[in-house]
């Protein structure tokens, strides 16, 4: 093979080099091109995710929502008008025979029974869905669940301040559903004796603190439960900042929520 | 020695590379890549051969023309395997096949450097190579690509093919025409022939270390 | 005072309507009673004969409690109506109040309630109990309404006598009025106050502090 003259040389190496050059430039754009791609689409495929979890989430609860409508009302219609065809027939019993001693005892236990069922039917239905939400907006129906778990050795108070207005929509439910789950938590596990709910209206921002004196947050929580679930999704839905906190020295715990009101009045 | 022929020798000898690192891996042969194997086996076998029969100055142009059409084949067998074994590709392979004979055996002969079915392999490898880089660009099938073994052999493939394109195109008028102007390509195609050992080398690597990630 | 009161029922379950229709038999006054399982069955069953009262449940198919009190008040003013419920929540109440039905009941009352209270629709025109009360007693009071016509002094008597729960009778016997008077009086009051009946009175008198 013949030698090579300088200027051939030169020329190799330069369309060697360059060529090589070429290739790793080659190389380095398609892997750099193929990372950013890669990132757009991990990135694509999350937002996707965090957008089906959300689905899903607002489906679930909005499935709870609807099951406890369609239980509340099958409980009244059916379970309700039942119980109460057999207190007519047991009125009408009462008054077609005089009835004595035991049998009168019985009788009136009967009455006395199916009266309770009636109203257990009645409560469980309501704390399943608050009657007329939509018509009595947030505060009423609080004020209403705060005095219907007033009594049996725990005080339940229910305040608010600013200047509140009817808020009737499904955030709003969302709001008392949170209120509900944290007031039925303490009543359930903190053994307090005194339970507050204030609420403080601000012009765009809603203000629940939900206090009381039991053994305290840490103390009652297993911070697993359905509960915590719907509190927790509820009000990142809601936008609304949660703050839980014990007071020093096993004195009770607050919890408070900062809930972005969207169109205030 | 001269230049040339020290490039040569070191071109010869960069098939060892990816050949080491088949040996050292005890002969195990990754399941997709055996073709690879196969083409380096030969490429070792065609260069020592042509080494020994260059003394007694027999033309080589057959070992040569032979060797490339393996290369040819088992890149083709490569892409035609990832490409999912795409019907029309069939058709390309025969086609080209009957092209080669014809080539060989009315036009250039086997005595002289097939320049003509070289070009024509040179476009479809680099048409292939490219068609395959781009699916992977679609499909985005894995987050580390470089741990692919057929991304090194794309690279080689478009490497190697793109520049002896050229070669290939001007190699019958370039050593008629100009003096030694069959050293400067020799030359060129030796150094494409290190790269893409290389780019096998690093592929075969990957295949090994990456057991799974073939696609 | 009439004695001899017929009464239709329309309540969806069987058991309900029977037992009801059992207990309605044991009382005094309550001479026939008859049964509909739903609104359109009551609605057929008015058109062939008036009963002096109803006795609705609001929860029904085909044609619900709210509908058929709607319909009889527009069609049949006098005969009265009894709702009774699972939802005592103010908020119904008051719905029922503003649509004119008579009186209301919790499915929970005692037979001595229900005797009561369909007595009172029949002779006063309503019946007054803590429903009434709790769904009244949010109201704010209003000051009247300037374009309506000023009361009389002897109709602000009547209708004050009205909300306590006196009969037609006791009323006329107090002011010594006939009772043809006294129904002259509660009309043009009626008409003053843009009211269906006397629960309608009550709201009205409750609103605008004819009641101390």
């Amino acid at each position: 093979m013949a030698s090579l003259s300088q200027p051939e040389f030169f020329y190799l190496v330069l369309i060697g080099s360059g060529g090589m050059l070429l290739l790793v430039v080659g190389i380095a754009t398609f892997i750099t091109l193929y990372q950013k791609r890669i990132l757009q689409e991990q990135e694509r495929k999350r937002l996707l995710e965090l957008e089906f979890q959300q689905k899903m989430i607002q489906t679930q609860l909005d499935t709870q929502e609807k099951d406890s409508i369609r239980i509340a009302a099958d409980l009244h219609d059916s379970l309700g008008s039942l119980l109460w065809g057999a207190k007519l027939n047991a009125a009408f019993m009462g008054r077609s025979f005089e009835m004595e001693g035991e049998v009168k005892e019985s009788y009136d236990a009967l009455v006395d029974i199916l009266d309770q069922s009636i109203h257990a039917v009645k409560r469980i239905a309501w704390e399943l869905t608050p009657e007329a939400f939509h018509h009595s907006g947030l505060s009423q129906s609080l004020a209403t669940l705060c005095a219907r778990f007033n009594g049996k050795g725990l005080r339940v108070e229910f305040n608010e301040a600013g200047e509140s207005f009817l808020w009737n929509d499904n955030r709003a439910l969302s709001v008392y559903r949170i209120i509900q789950e944290l007031v039925s938590n303490t009543i359930k596990h903190s053994e307090a004796s005194r339970l507050e709910v204030d609420l403080f209206w601000t012009p765009g921002i809603l203000f629940v603190k939900v206090s009381d004196n039991g053994k305290g947050f840490i103390l009652t929580e297993k911070r697993g439960g359905v509960g915590w679930w719907n509190i927790n999704h509820r009000s990142k839905q809601l936008k609304a900042l949660i703050e839980i906190g014990d007071i020093p020295m096993g004195q009770g715990s607050e919890i408070s929520l900062r809930i972005p009101l969207q169109h205030a009045k | 020695m001269d230049l040339p022929i020290i490039i040569s020798h070191f071109s010869s000898g960069s098939v060892l590379v990816p050949l080491g690192i088949f040996i050292f891996k005890r002969f195990r042969i990754v399941k997709d890549l055996a073709p690879l194997i196969v083409l380096l086996i030969v490429s070792l076998l065609c260069d020592l051969s042509s080494f020994i029969i260059i003394r007694y100055s027999v033309n080589t142009y057959p070992l040569v023309n032979f060797y490339l059409f393996t290369q040819f084949s088992v890149f083709y067998y490569l892409f035609f395997n990832y490409l999912k074994r795409a019907a029309i590709l069939k058709w390309i392979f025969i086609f080209f096949c009957g092209f080669y004979t014809v080539n060989i055996s009315f036009f250039q002969g086997p005595f002289q450097f097939n320049s003509v079915t070289n070009v024509f392999a040179s476009i479809i490898l680099m048409a292939l190579s490219l068609y395959y880089l781009f699916t992977l660009l679609k499909e985005l099938p894995t987050a580390t690509i470089h741990r692919l073994p057929i991304l090194w052999i794309s690279f080689a493939a478009l490497g190697y093919y793109g520049g002896n394109f050229f070669l290939f195109l001007f190699s019958n008028y370039l050593t008629k025409s100009i003096d030694g102007s069959l050293a400067i390509l020799w030359v060129l195609h030796n150094i494409l022939n290190v790269i893409k050992n290389i780019l096998f080398a690093i592929g075969l690597w990957q295949a090994y270390h990456n057991p799974n990630s073939s696609i | 005072m009439q004695n001899k009161l017929k009464i239709f029922i329309a309540d969806d379950h069987t058991v309900v309507r029977k037992g009801m229709s059992r207990l309605l038999k044991t009382f005094k006054r309550v001479v026939e009673v008859q049964e509909a399982s739903n609104g359109k069955e009551l609605i057929q069953l008015i058109g062939k004969e008036q009963p002096d009262a109803v006795i609705l449940d609001v929860e029904m198919p085909v044609m619900g409690g709210l509908d058929a009190a709607r319909y009889l008040l527009e069609h049949f003013p006098d005969v009265k109506i009894l709702v009774l419920t699972m939802h005592t929540e103010d908020v119904f109440i008051s719905r029922l109040m503003d649509l004119g039905v008579h009186g209301f009941l919790s499915k929970a009352s005692g037979p001595e309630e229900v005797e009561n209270a369909l007595y009172a629709i029949v002779d006063k025109d309503f019946y007054k109990n803590n429903l009434v009360d709790n769904a009244l007693h949010n109201l704010k009071k209003q000051p009247l309404d300037p374009t309506l016509e000023k009361l009389s002094h002897r109709e602000v008597e009547v209708l004050v006598l009205i909300c306590q729960e006196h009969t037609p009778g006791e009323i006329s016997a107090r002011l010594n009025i006939s009772e043809k008077t006294f129904f002259n009086h509660r009309s043009s009051i009626i008409a003053k106050t843009a009211v269906r009946n006397n629960i309608g009175l009550y709201k009205f008198a409750l609103q605008h502090g004819f009641l101390a």
